[in-house]
């Protein structure tokens, strides 16, 4: 749509490309699609999360507790599966009401009083860390029937590439977020608060709605993102992703 | 007494009450908490340990302080800390005894991120939070890389003694505390600089209507701030006879911060006190030796932190005063009623 | 043209904790017609736009839309209701597109997604009839302002055609540019919509409007035909004509001391002022009239040194001078009272003493500082010498009314030893007790060797204290007066003439 937009993302495939290229003839068997599709997985969680730090940061805004919200899912479902018995199936819907909630939360307190994302944000990833350090200070292994079957899922590519769970939610998560962001009214209103949030306000963008909105929407993919790095780890540890906020930053 | 001079009053009265209140609750769970002992020319007790661990988070909330009240803040300091730390590791293995010339080398260290800091914002406009990111992500590469990927351990005695020694009794990181804080109150209320400080936060353009030097002044307080870090630093890896550069300082800018916000200041910028600054340290500390105290678990630490630091922000909010004044929190925003 | 009305405000009151900002003012547009809105700064005028479209909600009174009562709540409602506003500053979104902005919040959608061939189709078309064909898939920053201004308004008309307000639109744009906004405001007046015209260039009110509605001091004044009101009645409106007697102003005699302190030679800047010359004499006090816009306050930040010059010399002393920060100007012994007090004046938080002191510590440098006692001394020294009703100097200065803010500002610059003070709109937002006093400190200072340049639209005062009025129209200078020429309508022809 429009060339300077598209700049930095270009930027950051044309890296990708070139280093992947450096790979391939540097090591043997690295230009496979196998190892494209490993680093897919491995990294389907970063990829959720960082969409939906995406949206806050497109507003203008910061959200620094997204790596605590995937530590605190993750140890959530980890109790709630191994030691409630419950099934996951039935976790994760009140995981991700519970996450998209917390989100929510913040974006009112920023919007009605008037506080600064950074320090908002902040104190939402201690107090994630916090409850999740409450709930359990060791990792927890989950093992049930469901995760097996996650694991199992899947299809495979030519060139020995395992398409898994992870990556195809982290597509449909980047799919879903680029039709949000590009096709959808929100999506507009989301650049239009990131743009000048005066000027938007005047244009009649109701900012409250919006702003709720957005964290609600990093929040819940947060929550997905701790649920894919689950399926990644088995477990749920409340020291996980440490330091991930600040990567995704980058990104 | 006047009006004014009440509420100044009361800008110190809060924090300070605060923090007395909960050591008064330590007492009461453990009534050794006020005890002191003076053994071999040293003070030992409760009281002094949370001096020493409070060390660090007060010195680097000292330079904090300066930061916040231009209306920026500094997220490297933690990362500073690491570098300084690495330097001087780098220098004692090498071989080099000269005390003066191993922490004048981890100064300097900290005065180079400092300026690196002051100028990205002070010059090129780039905005605090992102600037001092980059320092912040960055800097415990740095680190590593000076300790070529290792963690390096040290004996150095002298060195040591930055974060073992005692001096008239008191530990000398708290010897350290002191005599910083006592240089920069005279670097900030002796001369002009602390009046110009607080000028640029409160109001930038009328600041530069009367020809302040903002980006001078910006510059400074990032400057101090990262002197003020690898002081922490120098203190942290003599502690521990070592270099760490991955947990370094690890998430204390965090905690600095929290320090100049519990002890009254404004994100925003503008007024500053350091007492209060050093104050806000000494209350996270003390609320963590509550928390041991009273058999809470460990695990609940962070999240009364979360809660306290909530709770403070919520207070310094115009519209939570408001709200709490009339106790109704779910008036519309706009408190103007159309009248036919 | 019909006459009835689209948009009726009756008595409408709107009142601020420090300030009754409107106080029953009447305003109606008709349907199909250009009506200019003037007024100076503080007469209430955007207070007024802004109770309109809903930005404040009215204290008392009536807005009626086609004969409805309407209570819009913000600028939402406003433009659901078919007011629509184009603010100076444009305020649109700069890094989205063209057709991006024109549909924000109403894009045409198809299955639930934004259909943008037809936002992009639909902004194109619409832009035609504005004779703009342009790429409606570039961000709007890469046009002009003059270019974003008519993406606004086609928007805003676009969105609902009964309204259009245009607050200040002519400011940033050159005459061709001007020329093309009036076709479209003519195309549109025939069209049935109501135009409000804010502005402050009086040759433009002439050219397009209809009628004119005066403000001043939050009242209304009246409401003319642009085609029977001459235009020394409306600056006499506008200033204030009534020359009851604020006290005594006998006017100033023409200053006898001929040394000059600062000669201005050919100094301008390319778009903000034309180059033009000035002398200003030891203890000389040299008034600025002319209209907001005229170029009064670039003159005085030029002065200052806070705008770089394009053209010309500054000369103190005889000798040049080239000021590259307002610090080296205030070494040099000048000081300067910005016209927005709140913005670029005090420092809220601080206190009296705090605010009083800085100036001269910034002269003094920031090694030597002034002890607290001495400050103290300073400050209370002011405080009564300049009358300034408080009891206490630790008070933080924003819990001060706005003429003792403004007296603390003065406080300040007289601490630091001035030579030449430049004081830009020192009565505006001030009681009128407070304006006496300010006048006399004025004359006071002046008799003390004191050089002034004192910017004000209130001529009865600038009659009351300058030896010499420059007049400024449309950033030039048009007029120099001196002696018995120094009177209200003498400055008023000067200000009006072609």
């Amino acid at each position: 749509m429009l060339n300077p937009k598209f700049i930095p993302l270009a930027v950051t495939c044309i890296l990708f490309f070139v280093l992947f290229g450096i790979g391939s003839v540097q090591f043997e068997g690295f230009g496979s699609s196998r190892v494209f599709f490993n680093l897919l997985s491995d990294n389907a969680f970063l990829i959720i999360a960082a969409v939906g730090m995406t949206f806050v940061i497109l507003s203008g805004g910061i959200d620094l507790s997204v790596g605590a919200v995937i530590a605190l899912t993750g140890v959530v479902c980890s109790v709630l599966i191994s030691k409630y018995n419950m099934h996951p199936l039935v976790v994760f819907p009140i995981v991700l009401v519970g996450g998209t909630a917390f989100g929510a939360i913040m974006g009112a307190i920023i919007h009605y009083y008037k506080m600064q994302p950074f320090i908002v944000t902040l104190a939402g990833m201690f107090f994630a860390r916090g409850l999740a350090s409450v709930i359990s200070e060791e990792s927890i292994p989950i093992e049930h029937e469901f995760y097996n079957q996650v694991a199992e899922f899947g299809f495979m590519l030519p060139g020995d590439a395992w398409v898994g769970t992870s990556t195809l939610i982290a597509v449909a998560v980047l799919i879903a977020a680029i039709i949000v962001a590009h096709y959808t009214r929100f999506g507009g209103r989301v650049y239009a608060v990131g743009g000048d949030m005066n000027s938007a306000a005047l244009m009649g963008i109701p900012l409250a709605h919006t702003t709720i909105r957005i964290y609600a929407i990093s929040a819940f993919l947060a929550t997905l993102s701790g649920i894919v790095y689950s399926f990644y780890t088995f477990s749920g540890y409340s020291l996980a992703a440490v330091g991930e906020s600040w990567m995704q930053l980058l990104q | 007494m006047n009006f004014t001079k009440n509420q100044n009053l009361r800008r110190y009265l809060w924090p300070c009450a605060g923090l007395l209140v909960l050591m008064i609750i330590n007492a009461i769970i453990a009534p050794e908490f006020f005890n002191i002992e003076f053994k071999d020319g040293r003070f030992y007790g409760s009281l002094i340990d949370v001096l020493n661990r409070a060390a660090p988070v007060a010195l680097l909330a000292i330079g904090m302080s300066l930061v916040i009240a231009t209306a920026g803040v500094d997220l490297s300091v933690g990362s500073i800390m690491a570098i300084a730390g690495a330097v001087s590791a780098y220098y004692i293995t090498k071989g080099v005894d000269n005390l003066a010339l191993i922490i004048g080398a981890g100064l300097i260290a900290g005065l180079i991120a400092g300026i690196v800091n002051g100028f990205l914002v002070g010059y090129m406009s780039i905005q605090p939070i992102v600037a001092t990111l980059i320092l912040m992500v960055g800097g415990r590469g740095i680190a590593q890389l000076i300790n070529e990927g290792q963690i390096v351990t040290f004996d150095h005695s002298g060195f040591a003694f930055l974060g073992t020694g005692h001096f008239l009794g008191l530990p000398f990181p708290v010897v350290l505390v002191i005599i910083t804080f006592a240089l920069v109150q005279l670097l900030t209320r002796r001369t002009a600089l602390g009046l110009y400080i607080e000028a640029v936060g409160a109001n930038p353009s009328a600041s530069h209507y009367m020809g302040l030097n903002a980006k001078a002044i910006k510059l400074s307080v990032y400057t101090v701030a990262g002197l003020c870090a690898a002081l922490a630093g120098m203190i942290a890896a003599a502690d521990i006879r070592g270099s760490d550069a991955n947990n370094a300082g690890l998430w204390l800018e965090l905690d600095a911060i929290l320090a100049v916000v519990i002890g009254g200041a404004s994100l925003m910028g503008g007024r500053f006190s350091i007492f209060l600054a050093i104050i806000g340290a000494l209350i996270i500390q003390t609320l963590t030796v509550t928390i041991i105290l009273s058999g809470i678990e460990p695990k609940f630490n962070l999240l009364i932190k979360a809660s306290a630091i909530i709770l403070v922000l919520l207070m310094q909010s115009p519209r939570f005063q408001q709200q709490l004044s009339q106790l109704n929190f779910f008036k519309k925003n706009n408190k103007e009623i159309n009248r036919a | 043209m019909n006459t009835n009305p689209v948009l009726q405000l009756k008595r409408i009151h709107k009142k601020f904790p420090s300030v009754h900002a409107l106080k029953g003012v009447d305003f109606t547009l008709r349907a199909g017609e250009i009506h200019a809105l003037l007024g100076e700064n503080g007469a209430g005028k955007s207070t007024l736009i802004k109770v309109m479209t809903g930005v404040y909600q009215r204290d008392g009174g009536d807005i009626l839309l086609d004969g409805q009562p309407i209570f819009p709540t913000n600028t939402g409602d406003a433009q659901a209701l078919g007011i629509s506003t184009v603010y100076q500053e444009v305020n649109l979104l700069p890094n989205l597109t063209v057709a991006q902005n024109i549909y924000l919040g109403r894009e045409p959608r198809r299955f639930g997604l934004i259909n943008w061939g037809k936002v992009n189709r639909d902004a194109a078309e619409l832009l035609k009839g504005y004779d703009l064909d342009i790429d409606v898939t570039q961000p709007l920053s890469s046009y002009s302002i003059a270019v974003q201004q008519l993406i606004a308004i086609a928007r805003g008309v676009d969105m609902s055609a009964k309204v259009l307000i245009l607050d200040e639109p002519t400011a940033s744009l050159d005459a061709d540019e001007v020329q093309s906004l009036f076709r479209i405001m003519r195309d549109l007046r025939s069209k049935g919509i109501g135009i409000v015209f804010v502005t402050h260039f009086l040759d433009q009110v002439y050219a397009v409007c209809d009628r004119i509605t005066i403000l001043r001091s939050a009242e209304l004044v009246g409401e003319f035909e642009a085609a029977t009101l001459s235009r020394p009645e409306l600056i006499g409106h506008m200033l204030g004509k009534e020359l009851a007697a604020l006290g005594e102003h006998k006017p100033q005699s023409s200053h006898s001391s001929s040394e000059p302190l600062v000669e201005l030679k050919a100094l301008g800047h390319n778009t903000n002022l034309s180059p033009m010359d000035l002398t200003v004499g030891k203890g000389e006090v040299v008034g600025l009239a002319g209209l907001l816009g005229s170029g009064r306050t670039e003159l005085c930040r030029l002065l200052f040194a806070i705008d770089k010059r394009n053209s010309g010399q500054l000369l103190l002393d005889g000798k040049p001078v080239n000021f590259s920060a307002p610090r080296e100007a205030i070494i040099a012994g000048m000081g300067l009272c910005p016209e927005d007090r709140k913005h670029d004046g005090i420092l809220g938080q601080l206190s009296i003493r705090e605010n009083m002191i800085l100036a001269r510590q910034i002269k003094q440098g920031w090694w030597k500082f002034i002890s607290r006692k001495e400050q103290e001394e300073i400050a209370n020294r002011y405080v009564k010498e300049l009358n300034i009703a408080t009891s206490d100097i630790e008070k933080p200065i924003e819990q001060l009314s706005g003429g003792n803010q403004q007296k603390v500002i003065l406080a300040r610059w007289l601490a630091a030893d001035p030579r030449l003070l430049i004081l830009d709109e020192p009565t505006r937002g001030i009681d009128i007790g407070a304006h006496a006093e300010i006048i006399r400190l004025i004359r006071k200072l002046c008799a003390d060797g004191l050089s002034l340049v004192v910017a004000s639209s209130e001529l009865e005062e600038l009659v009351a204290f300058s030896n010499k009025v420059v007049v400024l129209r449309d950033r030039k200078k048009v007029a120099e007066l001196q002696g018995d020429d120094i009177n209200p309508q003498r400055i008023m022809q000067a200000i009006a003439s072609n």
